[in-house]
């Protein structure tokens, strides 16, 4: 098994040291930063994705393998930062809406997005529409937006207009998500798109950027 | 004073859940309510109250404080923690106040929204100290049962013990679980079987699931069925994913249809019934109404 397996094979294990400890072993074996980022963190992520998607693992390893990610993209952040070569996805920004304080689903998109090489702001909960609208004017090329409760879904549609009126719509897409909500949701108030899951948000994000 | 509700159970008698708090009083005050829940109890009194009494007249046997949302790590994401002990002890209080001699106060530790180590940043110290400082105030209060609902079992056995350290009413515990290919699970993976033993090993008098995207049609009677134990159960899935639909919550799942389930909950194994998430009061009614036609209750 060579570096870059065996950096993939420890993150979906959860491994964190381990992994931390084998990607400095791989850029000391003369693997370029990408390389290591591609083929070896996000393809470890990329696994856990699917798995997770088939209920084959569950949420806590996917958190492990997240950390894992991280402790490994803490070697690489200041080489590929140096590069310059190395370009994400798109920036995704993700919040909770204004009420709301709900995480889980919101992290768990986080994760799997970041696994699959897109740039990912965690707004955070309890998010006001302003605050969504100032993400979108500081680069992100998607908003997404989660909500659990009847109560506070009703802050999606505001973002929504918000972005319209800062004449961001078309430019900054809009997804949403969280247990309460569904497409004809997201259709009736003009979301970009909706994913049921994690999984899917990812295939979503890219549809919205037009990535393959 | 307990009242007799785990007598109740064990002899066979089949209670029914309160609804949806915050639903309830956004729809009866009117207008999209902004910040905490509990926020809107406290301010809201007579709303509160007459939405509480209103779920007794249509056949809930518990009262809902609303004190879900009081954990200090959700209280904390509002900047609201040092209201923790106030509004907690304010909503037992008003709740206490319009319930019936035979219904029961119900103090509610929500799920935290922390995870333990290591997955999460929190010790099972940390956990603990923050239901004490709930139960605390619901106690003073005066309520009748502590109920605690988590998408982990670990931290409802944490749950447990804090509660039973403090007081020797029922303990009622809830798992949530989700519809996976790997059968229900909870969040964290658990099956439902498992998790189940887990709280009735762990000293819980009433062993739960509901919320978490379990269909009241045939998953509802699937998770009661993989429950069985030697303590009684309750089920309260949602009615449906509730969709807002013109500025109206409409739940999928009507009340009859709701209700058609209640008989073949309770064949199962079911004490406690009722709804979550998208329950109405004609939920609570049609639900109420199939408990008393199976039980054969006036």
């Amino acid at each position: 098994m060579d570096t870059l397996q065996a950096i993939a094979k420890n993150l979906k294990e959860g491994q964190a040291a381990k992994v931390k400890e084998l990607t400095q072993v791989a850029l000391d074996e003369g693997i370029n930063p990408e390389d290591v980022l591609d083929n070896g963190l996000i393809a470890g992520m990329t696994v856990v994705g699917k798995l997770f998607k088939e209920n084959e693992v569950f949420l806590p390893e996917v958190i492990m393998s997240a950390k894992a990610m991280d402790a490994g993209m803490a070697v690489l952040e200041p080489l590929l930062l140096k590069s310059g070569k190395h370009e994400s996805k798109g920036k995704v920004a993700l919040g909770t809406v204004q009420g709301d304080v709900h995480s889980i689903g919101k992290n768990l998109v986080g994760i799997v997005l970041k696994g699959a090489g897109f740039e990912v702001v965690d707004l955070g909960v309890n998010i006001p529409t302003q605050k969504f609208v100032e993400a979108a004017q500081n680069g992100a090329q998607i908003i997404g937006m989660s909500a659990l409760l009847t109560t506070t879904m009703q802050h999606m549609q505001p973002v929504v207009d918000a972005l319209d009126k800062a004449g961001l719509k078309g430019r900054v897409k809009t997804m949403i998500g969280g247990c309460i909500v569904t497409q004809e949701y997201a259709d009736s108030i003009g979301a970009d798109g909706y994913a049921p899951d994690a999984g899917s948000a990812v295939d979503k994000a890219k549809e919205l950027l037009g990535i393959v | 004073m307990v009242k007799g509700f785990l007598e109740r159970l064990r002899n066979g008698e089949v209670l029914v859940i309160y609804g949806p708090i915050h639903t309830l009083l956004e729809q009866e005050v009117g207008r999209n309510l902004e910040g905490h829940l509990s926020e809107w109890i406290v301010n809201l009194p007579r709303e509160f109250q007459k939405v509480t009494k209103a779920m007794y007249a249509a056949g809930s046997d518990i009262g809902a404080t609303g004190t879900q949302g009081n954990g200090r790590y959700r209280l904390r994401a509002f900047g609201l923690e040092d209201r923790l002990y106030e509004w907690t002890l304010k909503q037992v209080q008003l709740t206490k106040e319009v319930t019936p001699e035979n219904c029961y106060v119900l103090g509610h530790l929500g799920p935290t929204g922390v995870f333990l180590e290591p997955v999460g940043d929190a010790t099972a110290d940390d956990l603990y100290k923050s239901y004490v400082e709930q139960i605390i105030p619901m106690l003073e209060g005066g309520v009748d049962i502590l109920y605690c609902s988590e998408n982990d079992t670990e931290q409802l056995v944490i749950a447990i013990k804090a509660i039973r350290d403090h007081c020797d009413l029922p303990v009622w515990a809830q798992n949530l679980f989700y519809p996976t290919k790997k059968g229900f699970r909870t969040m964290m993976g658990v099956n439902v079987k498992t998790a189940s033993a887990r709280l009735a090993e762990a000293g819980a008098d009433v062993v739960g699931a509901g919320c978490g995207g379990i269909s009241p049609i045939g998953d509802a009677l699937a998770v009661v069925k993989e429950m069985r134990g030697d303590k009684p159960l309750s089920i309260k899935p949602d009615a449906g994913l509730a969709q807002l639909v013109d500025g109206k919550i409409v739940q999928p799942v009507f009340p009859e249809e709701m209700a058609a389930e209640v008989p073949k909950w309770i064949a199962a194994g079911a004490s406690l019934v009722g709804g979550c998430c998208g329950t109405s009061l004609e939920h609570i009614k049609a639900i109420s109404a199939a408990v008393k036609a199976v039980k054969g209750k006036k």
